[in-house]
């Protein structure tokens, strides 16, 4: 019954998401099919450039989610009710981590599924040319949703984070990190240029000295680091909420 | 029958109930064998503590003045019997006392007094439709 | 120890400089209506928050149904229920919140929150945000009562509240209290109700306790004792709780053995007025006032 709390606060933008998706659908399906019974002889490669069209929405939509939970209840005035109910802490905040999460996967994994498709009806050689060999597309295309989950987790923990902190500004105070994050790191780049900061998407792809594509080099180990930064925030969260007072 | 009590004036609550059903039985409100609210009717009606009302009705019954039921229920039971003269002139003393010191303070003949005295008696008998 | 309800030790919480609570010593039996009482700022609301596990102490000991707050809160919670805040999910309508609140409790019972929402005149499809402020205290007490709890805290229950909801409110208390002989904990500063319906009286100022007591024993030995004349030798007594002087008399009030001091009093020559009783209101602004002379305190009474 708690996530049915969490489900009315995000309902509504979790159904405009899928929505979208939709929308992108039948967008698709318009524009990229080609007319009967012909395919464009092609191989799916263009399926490495999917994974940057949708950072944005992505993004947004990760944002979007990270306000609901504690931190609305909070901001409503309704924390003292909220967690006198008995619980622990950690019972909140990752029942709200693990729905949000849940239903982002949902829109990524739509999104995507979406977009392969066209591409999968578009082409006749289903696989991607990676420097040394052929990839299936459906590989990229798993790449691509680790990728965005890394995002929306990184940025809809963050929100968390920020809502839980600083209760009715915490989508302003997320934005503003965000921001100040990725200017600061512009700068410096700019500065000392052989200095390079991480950012905000995992690089998936690298262009090698050939000029091939490959993947990029230690992408595990990125991966990994990732996740586990994602993973810090709604750690802090719970940090936060069992050491500060409730008010 | 209605009792209200007024718990700001400082006398405690539960005496004030005792008077008030002492009073109606003495005015004929409450006959023999009528029953009394439950402790729980009369204490959420009166919107105070349950323990006070059961207090009350504990003492009334140690008075001989009520008597309870096995299986729940207060009743009047037959006017106080058991209860000594010795006990009935202790209860009445310090109202005497008082209404005494009021009288010499506002000079009030003796005789004013006592005639002030048997007219409130006499109301009385004349409600409850018995003499004493 | 298992015989109280709440209990406290050398209770502090400290905000910078401030102590908000600063060596409560409570003791709350079960089975009692507890009157906790105290003016605004006093440090009722800090106490409570503190015994509900939403603040963390700065120092001393607690324990609530023999639980630490600290480390158990969330068994203490399954058996307390609450109304701090009178603050509800604003979007959820009174049916929705029972269904919410449903879940986190072995005891709920719907039968005992249809009954609440008749007697209090609720209407149950309204969301809350919608609700004035009266009927949102009721929904929050509703959510309490209805859960079943051993121990129910209630801060400030009837603030604000106009006499009519306060009746309800009250009438709803003691019923539910009667029922299962549970602990009720309010804390108010309308003296008025709180005389009606409690046993015990905790009096709270700057964080201290400076009163705890039977509310039967406050009202059988506190006394004011009025005497002729200005000039009298005041024999400083312990019991003794104010001495004011004007208008050729002078006026004591005394915390204990009222009749023993009016004697001493006699026998020093003086002539004594009257030993009249004290309501709960004046022994709060006596015991709250002290010190500091007669102040005129603004505690909210309820005529």
């Amino acid at each position: 019954m708690y996530l049915w709390k969490y489900w009315r606060e995000s309902r509504v933008t979790f159904a405009v998401s899928l929505l979208l998706v939709g929308l992108m659908l039948w967008i698709v399906l318009k524009m990229v099919l080609p007319p009967r019974g012909q395919a464009l002889q092609t191989t799916a490669d263009i399926s490495l450039l999917a994974g940057s069209l949708l950072v944005v929405p992505f993004s947004f939509l990760a944002w979007r989610f990270g306000s609901f939970g504690v931190g609305r209840d909070l901001g409503e005035r309704s924390g003292s009710y909220l967690f006198t109910r008995p619980r622990r802490r950690a019972f909140f905040v990752w029942n709200d981590w693990g729905f949000g999460m849940a239903q982002l996967l949902a829109v990524v994994v739509a999104a995507y599924a979406v977009i392969a498709f066209g591409i999968y009806r578009a082409t006749t050689d289903h696989v991607v040319h990676i420097a040394g060999g052929a990839v299936s597309m459906y590989s990229i295309f798993g790449l691509h949703i680790v990728a965005a989950m890394l995002l929306t987790g990184l940025i809809f923990g963050l929100t968390y984070l920020c809502s839980v902190l600083i209760r009715s500004r915490g989508l302003m105070l997320s934005v503003g990190v965000l921001l100040t994050y990725s200017i600061v790191k512009a700068v410096i780049e700019y500065r000392w240029p052989g200095v390079k900061l991480p950012g905000l998407t995992l690089t998936e792809f690298n262009q090698n000295p050939t000029g091939n594509i490959a993947f990029a080099s230690n992408l595990g180990l990125s991966i990994a680091l990732r996740a586990g930064v994602a993973l810090l925030f709604p750690i802090a969260a719970q940090w936060l909420l069992q050491t500060r007072d409730i008010d | 029958m209605i009792i209200r009590v007024q718990p700001g004036l400082g006398a405690p609550i539960y005496l004030q109930i005792e008077a008030q059903v002492k009073h109606a039985i003495a005015a004929g409100a409450l006959k023999l064998d009528d029953a009394l609210p439950p402790v729980r009717k009369l204490a959420a009606e009166l919107r105070i503590n349950p323990n006070t009302v059961a207090r009350a009705y504990q003492n009334l019954e140690r008075d001989g003045i009520l008597r309870t039921v096995p299986g729940g229920g207060c009743y009047v039971s037959s006017q106080s019997p058991g209860l000594l003269k010795a006990e009935k002139l202790r209860r009445l003393r310090p109202m005497a006392t008082q209404l005494a010191v009021e009288a010499k303070q506002l000079r009030l003949a003796r005789a004013e007094l006592l005639q002030l005295l048997e007219h409130s008696y006499d109301s009385l008998a004349t409600k409850s439709g018995e003499t004493q | 120890m298992n015989d109280l309800a709440i209990e406290t030790h050398a209770l502090y919480k400290h905000y910078g400089d401030i102590a908000a609570v600063d060596g409560l010593e409570l003791r709350v039996p079960r089975g009692a209506i507890y009157g906790f009482l105290g003016r605004n700022g006093a440090g009722k609301t800090t106490t409570i928050r503190m015994l509900a596990g939403l603040a963390h102490p700065s120092g001393g000991e607690m324990r609530v149904l023999g639980l630490d707050p600290r480390t158990d809160s969330v068994q203490i919670l399954e058996r307390m229920g609450l109304v701090i805040d009178k603050m509800l999910i604003p979007s959820m309508t009174g049916n929705d919140l029972v269904r919410f609140n449903r879940g986190f409790f072995p005891r709920w019972s719907d039968a005992l929150a249809a009954k609440y929402a008749e007697v209090l005149e609720l209407d149950m499809k309204r969301t809350f945000k919608k609700l004035s402020t009266g009927n949102r205290t009721k929904l929050c007490l509703l959510l309490a009562l209805a859960q079943g709890a051993e121990l129910i805290l209630l801060d400030e229950p009837t603030a604000g509240m106009d006499p009519v909801v306060t009746d309800q409110l009250l009438r709803v208390m003691v019923e539910d209290f009667a029922n299962e002989g549970r602990t009720l904990f309010l804390s108010s500063h309308h003296l008025s109700e709180v005389e009606r319906i409690t046993e015990w009286v905790g009096i709270i100022d700057h964080g201290k306790l400076l009163l705890e007591a039977r509310l039967e024993d406050m009202r059988t030995s506190f006394r004011r004792v009025r005497v002729v004349g200005e000039a009298l030798p005041l024999a400083a007594r312990p019991e003794i709780v104010s001495a004011n002087t004007g208008e050729g008399t002078t006026e004591y009030v005394v915390r204990a053995d009222a009749d023993a001091f009016a004697a001493q009093l006699v026998s020093q020559g003086a002539t004594v007025l009257d030993v009249t009783p004290l309501n709960l209101s004046e022994i709060f602004l006596e015991v709250v006032g002290s010190g500091k002379g007669k102040q005129n305190v603004p505690v909210e009474v309820l005529a």
